[in-house]
């Protein structure tokens, strides 16, 4: 079977998985979509695997007027794969039961997911502009969708307006790039970036664009405050796809979109690639490590890890820039790597947070506490899966993160003090972001499932009995284990995309010297990721038989120290208190404003109220006022819909003039 | 010093009030009692300089005198006698262990409530502290006293009064000569009699060498807060020096067993300037060589700048007393005052204006300074005569006394018939306890201790 | 700079003890001892003025309940034939057979090493005697060189210091805190007020250490010199015998 297909086959069973969902079939209904979500995942990730492997490109093209035509080339296949596999997860995970956050009877969330699903997928092996941006639009229609109408948040609807504003807004960068770098008279995606000339000031411009609406998606800086919110408010089980499938089209859009141009990209485009990237590292994880809600931390975890794959992305275009394809290969393996690591292990955190959700009713570090003894699924994935956004080996995240710092270290090899500098300013935030993100998730661990419950609901928590979110969980907890160990192979195979846009053997230098995966560079660095794993598992296995076979004496378990007192569960340390001394040092940058109020002060004991909210920069109020000042230009245009048909036919009229007149020059443009 | 017409306690009440909120009135202490006459509240306040004693009757809820020097006296007397004293705030005891879910104040899912005590790192006294923070800084601050209630009120009824003098020691060891001058003199009040200038002088150098001891132990633990480990040790060695001088003098390193009631036990002026002959000018040389060179120290005193602020205000508002109040420019020292000898001169009054950690450590220093002047005042002095004079027994009588004691003023009250009746303790660190939680506003953890032992309070005499 | 000149021009201050000889000023008053050849009415009347009871006196005779006696010297003022204070501040009682119980400590601390480490706990003390037991770490005293160390946290423990009697608010925390420590374990109860209660109320407090805690040595004394605790400190771990001498009846 070919890749062709195996595409129409996935496209198909989707969108019938989608359509099942209209019918009122209720459970029945949703099981229905999610398995026609998995069946596709599944073709998607056959296809991807077979042009890996080396069945070469495939293309399909319905007919040039229909604007149907799809491309499933290396790079789309590496993206293809990654979102297919988290997708299953998803869809394994969700036919083991519907979770508590999802409305009605989960088939509005069910079809989020298929949508989503599909229109991803759509924008990955798009080869028609035109399609490329309905496909896009319908990604951010779904996103709306599932945020506003697929889960129980209260704060649903304003989390879907904000939503909406950044990201379609943002969209119009995305049409603007694409019309403009399409000096060729031509649809056809690949073939109008090829035909580009990088170096161009148009293009520049396009670029700039580009990474507008490619940032708005992935988070970068100013746009992070709609994850927030819209990871939050969406069901778990929907945001495991948005964070760790749908999210990885930015990465895909950035880098075929600056990899793919014809020509070689000047060197600005991968300083700010990679000044954007740094931001976004260090300031998503700080505003990060200050949440009060797992979810809203992952998000923003996020945005830190969409910063490093940008980096990532951004070697790779410095590596074009001064023609060292060696380098274009180390930056592309890294942020591959890193993507797909970051897909794995957000997908199962959020997965963890919908188990949260059904079993103890909240995410917030204040209602959890104690559930390691009671939800060991939960803990152990979640425990992976923070590790691995901690960049902690031998998770994938340590193997991304670590490529990501070696494909940075290679400054030196660029023979430019700007790339230099700019190389190691990336390299130090992304040092300091890592070490914020140990702080994050060590909240996320500590608080959220060591200790003692603070809450009746964590205390009664039991866990789940499907068999389904356990697979799920599990699948997840290998997925993150597997990017890391499994680091080299899984490079193997993503050889024809690095290789194909490098345009060099730059794999086989990375794996030179099996079983450890080096730089491309010999003799620089390497790191055996599998070794270490094995290492740091020996040593676990080591102190435990250790512990085992030691003879000590009986002890007796005595209640916990407290000075002399009982031990209460409220005196344990709540997650704003353990990020207290982060917040406090990084306090230019999170900036919290605490409200602190004292009622019935008789100099006795009164009551106190104590709030915190970090205000990020460009937060909500700076996009309240964006969203704002559409809605004037909206109202401004309104008074054209006058409705009364001399007007239309008169702006008609105009339109042909302006055109008729325009279109020589632009033509010859 | 008294005064007795018959009085309901809400009349009591009132005239208390309107002497406190005279211009130099400042309230003192509240207690209840039972005598002959019935369930008493008995006010005293400070007014022009003296203490007046007001006593009223109990007849129904008497209202609050609503200021805040007098709020713990009002709840602990409501307390633990029952009689009802309307007005008062709703809270958790402060004089009496509750359970810890009643202290915590603050509605917020982001605080982490801290549970400090009563057994705490290192050698302290048993307290507890509820804290709500949200990592490191003070968001509400409760104390829980009562763990040390001892019921040594209790146990002076029925002492004959030559033994009482070792109960009162026994209230606060650490400042027994200022509990023992106290009672003794409170009992002389009493009994109508004036104890000989000899065991006056006695009195008066017991009292400077405790206060010269024990701000040494504050200014010690300071450093040892500072982790200034050598000049801890220092100070430390140098009250040592203070403690084996006092043991060669009088027998006992604390100075108790040598004072009682119609003046000493035994001639310690003799022995006292024996030691002091031989040992004095050394130990003085030491002390304040020591001391200034902590106030020498930089790392030291960057701890103490700003840290624990009071202001004026609030010190007096509380009634405070002692180098804490004299920290913040309030003086109300108890020498100098109802017949106590050997005073401070003019220039020697020890008092600073910044009120943080920093003035209270200053007023401890000029305080060491003063009390070795005011000790070899009273070598020079040697006034001959008795160290004891006989006093009445049977009769009734009722006395009221005060000493400044190294944490400031401390008040007895003494009633007997046929042996003593009823004993109340106002010491100096019930009184200031109530300003430590409001000097902990804006500071963090690590600043806790330094402010605790810039207070220098004893809860064994706060608990009794 | 100037703390080391101070420092070096001072000395060496620590005592050699228990190393080596020490003596507690001539004056100073150690526990009661009763004089023998007084007649009845002067033990008496040494009874009667000693307000913790620690005196018992029978026809002829009199003997003095160490562990209550706080070293107020009235007994000895009022009938200074019958009772004298001797300046012994090697105070340390331990109940039974001395010379047994020093091989039982011994062998209990053994596993101790060289390293003991001291969590203090008050449970309702007169505050000297915390100040005594804090003087152990100044220069003079300095039991640092003995490998005695203060830790925050009883799970370190060795040896648990109590100053003052039990309070009923403290009866809990004191378990608490020595339930928390790990086995071998040692109860020091300094003060006399630990030891015995002294005068204090049986209704108002809840009692000396040893009803709430086993306690392998008692130390009296109105606070008990820091020597006198050192030497208990030292019986407690078996290193000496405590003296042979009358303690409960």
């Amino acid at each position: 079977m070919s890749a062709v297909q195996l595409l129409g086959i996935g496209f198909a069973c989707v969108a019938a998985g989608a359509a099942v969902s209209i019918l009122p079939l209720r459970a029945l209904g949703r099981a229905v979509t999610y398995v026609g979500v998995g069946a596709g995942a599944a073709a998607f990730g056959a296809s991807a695997v077979s042009v890996l492997a080396g069945q070469g490109t495939a293309m399909f093209a319905l007919s040039p007027a229909s604007h149907v035509a799809l491309r499933l080339d290396p790079l789309a296949a590496a993206f293809t794969l990654i979102i297919s596999a988290v997708a299953a997860i998803v869809a394994i995970y969700a036919l083991g039961g519907q979770t508590a956050d999802e409305a009605g009877d989960g088939r509005p969330a069910a079809r989020s997911c298929a949508l989503i699903f599909l229109a991803s997928i759509a924008i990955c092996t798009a080869d028609d502009i035109l399609l490329f941006v309905f496909a896009w639009e319908l990604l951010a229609l779904a996103f709306y969708v599932a945020i506003a109408f697929a889960g129980t948040d209260p704060r649903r609807s304003s989390a879907a307006y904000l939503t909406a504003v950044i990201t379609h807004g943002a969209a119009i960068g995305l049409i603007a790039a694409l019309v403009l770098s399409s000096r060729g008279a031509t649809f056809e995606l690949s073939m109008a970036l090829h035909t580009a000339n990088a170096a161009s000031v148009v293009s520049g411009l396009a670029f700039v664009l580009a990474l507008v609406a490619f940032g708005a998606k992935a988070g970068l800086l100013p746009f992070p405050v709609w994850m927030a919110r819209g990871y939050t408010a969406a069901p778990a089980l929907v945001a495991a796809l948005m964070a760790g499938g749908a999210l990885n089209v930015a990465f895909y859009g950035l880098a075929r979109f600056t990899l793919g141009i014809g020509g070689n990209p000047p060197l600005w485009w991968a300083l700010t690639l990679l000044g954007c990237g740094a931001l976004a590292a260090f300031f998503g994880i700080a505003w990060g490590a200050a949440q009060r809600d797992i979810r809203t931390l992952a998000a923003y975890s996020s945005v830190e890890n969409a910063g490093i794959v940008v980096i990532g992305i951004g070697v790779a275009v410095a590596g074009r820039a001064v023609h060292l394809p060696l380098i274009v290969g180390v930056g592309l393996a890294a942020a591959l790597l890193h993507a797909t690591s970051h897909a794995f292990a957000k997908c199962t955190i959020f997965l963890g947070c919908a188990e949260l959700v059904s079993r103890v009713g909240s995410t917030e570090f204040e209602n959890l506490g104690g559930l390691w003894r009671s939800l060991r699924a939960t803990t152990l994935a979640v425990l992976v899966a923070g590790g691995s956004l901690a960049a902690l080996p031998p998770t994938g995240g340590f193997a991304g993160e670590w490529m990501t710092f070696e494909a940075l270290l290679q400054a030196f090899r660029t023979q430019s003090p700007s790339a230099e500098i700019s190389f190691a300013l990336t390299g130090a935030a992304v040092g300091i972001a890592a070490g914020i993100a140990v702080v994050a998730f060590v909240k996320v661990i500590g608080v959220g499932f060591l200790g003692a419950p603070r809450t009746a609901a964590a205390r009664d928590a039991m866990p789940s009995r499907s068999l389904g979110r356990l697979i799920g969980l599990l699948l997840g907890f290998a997925a993150v284990l597997g990017t890391g160990v499994a680091a080299p192979q899984y490079l193997a195979l993503l050889r024809p995309a690095i290789d194909g846009l490098s345009l060099t053997g730059a794999t086989s230098a990375i794996l030179a010297e099996p079983p450890v995966i080096q730089p491309a560079f010999a003799g620089f660095s390497s790191t055996w990721p599998l070794g270490l794993g094995l290492v740091i598992a020996g040593f676990a296995l080591g102190f435990a038989l250790l512990v085992a076979l030691v003879r000590r004496p009986r002890g007796h378990a005595v209640p916990v120290w407290t000075s002399g007192g009982t031990y209460r569960p409220w005196t344990q340390y709540t997650g704003t208190g353990f990020v207290n001394p982060t917040r406090v040092v990084l306090d230019a940058g999170i900036r919290v404003r605490r409200t602190i109020a004292v009622t019935n002060d008789s100099g006795g004991t009164g009551r106190v109220t104590y709030e915190s909210e970090t205000r990020e920069f460009f937060g909500v109020p700076f996009w309240s006022a964006i969203g704002a000042l559409f809605l004037r230009v909206a109202d401004l245009v309104r008074a054209t819909q006058s409705g009364v048909i001399a007007a239309y036919l008169s702006y008609i009229l105009i339109f042909v003039i302006v055109a008729l007149i325009a279109y020589p020059a632009i033509r010859h443009w | 010093m008294t005064e007795r017409p018959r009085l309901t306690a809400s009349e009591a009440a009132q005239r208390a009030g309107a002497a406190v909120a005279q211009g130099d009135g400042r309230f003192v202490a509240l207690f209840a009692d039972t005598d002959a006459a019935g369930d008493q509240l008995r006010y005293i306040v400070a007014a022009g300089g003296r203490l007046a004693l007001i006593s009223g009757v109990v007849e129904g809820p008497t209202p609050s005198l609503d200021r805040a020097a007098a709020r713990w006296h009002e709840i602990a007397v409501s307390e633990q006698s029952g009689f009802q004293i309307a007005g008062l705030p709703q809270s958790p005891s402060p004089i009496t262990p509750s359970d810890a879910e009643a202290y915590r104040s603050v509605g917020s899912p982001e605080l982490s409530t801290v549970l400090y005590g009563p057994v705490r790192s290192g050698i302290s006294e048993a307290v507890r502290w509820i804290i709500e923070t949200a990592g490191e800084d003070f968001v509400a601050v409760h104390a829980s006293f009562g763990f040390k209630n001892r019921g040594l009120e209790r146990r002076f009824v029925g002492v004959p009064l030559e033994s009482a003098c070792l109960v009162a020691e026994e209230v606060s060891s650490a400042t027994a000569a200022s509990h023992a001058s106290a009672f003794a003199r409170a009992g002389e009040d009493a009994c109508g009699i004036e104890a000989p200038v000899r065991a006056a002088a006695i009195r008066a150098i017991l009292v400077e060498f405790e206060r010269i001891h024990q701000h040494l132990d504050v200014l010690g633990k300071l450093a040892d807060d500072a982790s200034l480990s050598v000049g801890s040790a220092q100070t430390f060695a140098a009250k040592e020096r203070v403690h084996r001088l006092l043991a060669e003098a009088v027998g006992n390193r604390f100075a108790r067993g040598v004072i009682t009631v119609g003046g000493a036990r035994f001639d310690a002026f003799a022995g006292l300037s024996e030691s002091c002959g031989r040992s004095l000018d050394a130990l003085e040389r030491e002390v304040c060589g020591v001391v200034d060179e902590l106030f020498a120290t930089p790392s030291w005193i960057d701890r103490l700048v700003a840290t624990g602020r009071l202001s004026g205000e609030i010190v007096r508002a509380y009634g405070g007393v002692g180098p804490v109040a004299r920290g913040s420019g309030v003086d109300n020292d108890a020498r100098g005052l109802d017949g106590w000898l050997f005073t401070p001169q003019e220039g020697d009054a020890a008092l600073a204006t910044d009120g943080d950690a920093l003035a209270r450590a200053r007023v401890r220093r000029a305080e060491i300074r003063s009390s070795f002047r005011l000790i070899r005042n009273a070598l020079d002095a040697a006034p001959a005569g008795p160290h004891w004079v006989s006093f009445p027994t049977g009769g009734r009588g009722e006395g009221v006394a005060r000493v400044e004691s190294p944490q400031g003023e401390l008040v007895y009250y003494v009633r007997f018939g046929a042996g003593i009746e009823r004993v109340a303790i106002r010491s100096a660190s019930f009184q200031n306890w109530p300003l430590f939680v409001p000097s902990l506003a804006g500071w963090i953890f690590t600043d806790f201790s330094f402010i605790e032992h810039s207070f220098g309070l004893i809860v064994a005499e706060t608990d009794r | 700079m100037s703390w080391i000149v101070r420092g070096l021009r001072g000395g060496i201050l620590t005592t050699h003890y228990p190393h080596g000889p020490e003596e507690m000023p001539a004056q100073w008053r150690g526990v009661a001892k009763a004089l023998a050849g007084a007649r009845a009415q002067e033990y008496q009347l040494g009874a009667a003025a000693c307000l913790s009871g620690a005196i018992v006196a029978q026809a002829d005779e009199a003997h003095v309940l160490q562990e209550r006696c706080f070293q107020c010297g009235a007994c000895a003022r009022v009938a200074p034939r019958a009772f004298g204070m001797s300046n012994d501040y090697e105070l340390a009682l331990v109940g039974a057979d001395p010379s047994t119980t020093q091989d039982r400590l011994a062998r209990r601390a053994a596993s101790l090493g060289r390293s003991i480490m001291i969590r203090h706990v008050d449970a309702g003390s007169d505050f000297a005697t915390d100040q005594e037991v804090q003087a152990l770490f100044n220069p003079f005293y300095d039991i640092n060189r003995l490998g005695i160390f203060l830790t925050a946290t009883p799970r370190h423990a060795d040896l648990l210091v109590v100053t003052g009697v039990v309070t009923h608010h403290m009866v809990e925390s004191l378990k608490r805190t020595y339930a928390a420590m790990p086995d071998p374990k040692i109860v020091v109860a300094v003060g006399t007020a630990a030891a015995s209660g002294s005068f204090y109320a049986a209704d108002d407090v809840y009692g000396p250490v040893d009803r709430v805690v086993p306690v392998d040595v008692k130390v009296p004394g109105g606070p008990p010199a820091p020597l006198s605790i050192l030497h208990a400190l030292w019986v407690a771990l078996g290193r000496t015998a405590a003296r042979a001498r009358e303690t409960e009846a």
